[in-house]
């Protein structure tokens, strides 16, 4: 069976390493991405089956991230997204745009996993 | 070819600038290399730590206290915490992860913290006589759950530094939740509202405490102590302090009697009211202003003949809400008032009320 491509778009490099190493472990293939402009980049030349994205990252936030996946790109590549406390708004605006799921940071990877797993079925 | 004196004193300058500004320029340039090769050398470390942090939480192996290569993950961070760039590289990558994952991996950091030694560099900065070193160290502990030095931070709630003070006042909230509170019992200075909000935030995530006493504070001598735990006895609904606020409303400083008829407004206290009218002449505008704020939630049809002293109050808030008041529990006195007065503030509030309101 193929790896699932997966991308990650995390400005928070040592989560990000972390979670890589999760997934990977899980038999998935991680595109990694540090702000919003290089997940796009990655999303429209590799094709993802999954995206993981923060909500707020630099230059381009994950928000525009979700915008751009379903708007422009017309793609119904399951979204999952990560907030902080007090992103509450910013979640229900990500689910407005066409977020599939989301989890609130502080994260568990575990249930990352599970998730992760449950959206590639 | 002769110079004069003058010419050869210009000449000189001229020559020794110059050699000045070449050195300078070779020094700028070699500050800026080794800045380059120092940054450089701070990612290379900063990635390889972080390989290190993420391979020592997924090194675990169960029945192990500590497996093999997490032992030696070990050593080498500790060859690392010699010097004090490296040293500050570890620290900035635990507190990175620190916020971000849950459950068993902050364990692992925490314990991994305490394991390779940094936890005594934490302590140290206690002692420091640099103010913004103490504050850092407060942090670090704070943040890695260390709850054994809880006797040397005590020392620091008092600290003439704000900064200081509010890492150790966060230290005892996120660390001991309501029971970090009695921190309060002892502080003699100021809680900015910036330190309230802060606490306040952290207090808004605790567990209800009923057996929490709230009571000791509000009758605190420090007024900041009284203000911020009057925030916390809005946030938990504690109602059975009713007696000790009614008794605030005659406390000295006029923040904290506002603020006690805005919590007393929140639970709709009746008992406040009589206390107040009582001795309304002798408040000051602000708190009449609250006051007739609570009067908007509490006011019955007995309350008209103080309502109808206050109609023509030269305060346009308080003769606002006392129209107001009076039309929704006295609509027929309301509609005996005289409609038309040489005060135009009152024709346009009774315009409004009986035209605009509501529509």
């Amino acid at each position: 069976m193929s790896k699932k491509k997966i991308v990650l778009a995390e400005d928070n490099s040592v989560l990000s390493l972390l979670l890589k190493f999760r997934l990977e472990k899980d038999g998935h293939h991680l595109l990694m991405a540090k702000n919003g402009k290089e997940a796009i980049e990655l999303i429209e030349n590799e094709n993802p089956d999954l995206i993981l994205t923060d909500i707020m990252m630099d230059y381009v936030s994950g928000l525009e991230v979700i915008s751009h996946v379903r708007n422009k790109l017309e793609s119904k590549t399951p979204i999952l997204v990560f907030s902080s406390s007090g992103q509450e708004e910013m979640v229900l605006k990500a689910f407005n745009l066409g977020a599939n799921d989301f989890m609130s940071k502080p994260l568990s990877p575990n249930e990352l996993s599970i998730r992760v797993k449950r959206m590639l079925l | 070819m002769q110079f004069t004196l003058f010419e050869a004193v210009i000449w000189s300058l001229v020559i020794v600038l110059a050699i000045i500004i070449v050195i300078l320029i070779f020094y700028l340039k070699i500050l800026r290399r080794n800045i380059r090769v120092k940054e450089k050398n701070n990612i290379k470390y900063r990635e390889k730590i972080e390989k290190l942090l993420i391979e020592y939480i997924y090194a675990e192996e169960e029945g192990e206290l500590l497996s093999k290569k997490q032992k030696a993950i070990i050593k080498q961070f500790k060859k690392g915490l010699v010097s004090k760039r490296k040293r500050i590289i570890i620290t900035e990558t635990f507190l990175q992860l620190d916020q971000q994952v849950a459950g068993h991996m902050i364990e692992q950091m925490n314990s991994l913290y305490k394991k390779i030694g940094l936890l005594n560099y934490a302590i140290k900065k206690l002692r420091s006589k640099q103010w913004h070193i103490v504050a850092i160290g407060i942090k670090d502990l704070r943040h890695f759950k260390v709850k054994r030095v809880r006797s040397s931070i005590s020392k620091l709630i008092n600290h003439h530094r704000e900064e200081v003070r509010r890492e150790a006042h966060l230290y005892f909230i996120e660390l001991f939740g309501f029971e970090g509170l009695n921190f309060l019992d002892n502080l003699k200075v100021p809680l900015s509202e910036w330190d309230q909000i802060l606490l306040l935030g952290e207090v808004e995530n605790f567990e209800y405490d009923e057996t929490l006493d709230l009571k000791k504070w509000l009758e605190s001598n420090n007024d900041y102590v009284v203000l911020f735990v009057l925030n916390i006895v809005k946030l938990f609904n504690r109602l059975e302090t009713k007696d000790t606020l009614i008794d605030l409303l005659q406390h000295k400083n006029a923040e904290i009697r506002i603020k006690t008829i805005d919590i007393i407004t929140h639970f709709e206290i009746l008992e406040a009211k009589e206390f107040i009218i009582q001795r309304f002449s002798e408040i000051s505008d602000k708190e009449k202003v609250a006051f007739f704020k609570y009067l908007e939630k509490v006011a019955e049809i007995e309350d008209a003949m103080f309502l109808i002293e206050h109609v023509n109050n030269n305060n346009f808030e308080i003769k606002h809400r006392a129209l107001k008041i009076l039309k929704r529990v006295d609509v027929n006195l309301y509609n005996k008032l005289e409609k038309n007065s040489e005060d135009a503030e009152y024709n346009r509030i009774i315009d409004y009320l009986d035209v605009s309101y509501g529509v």
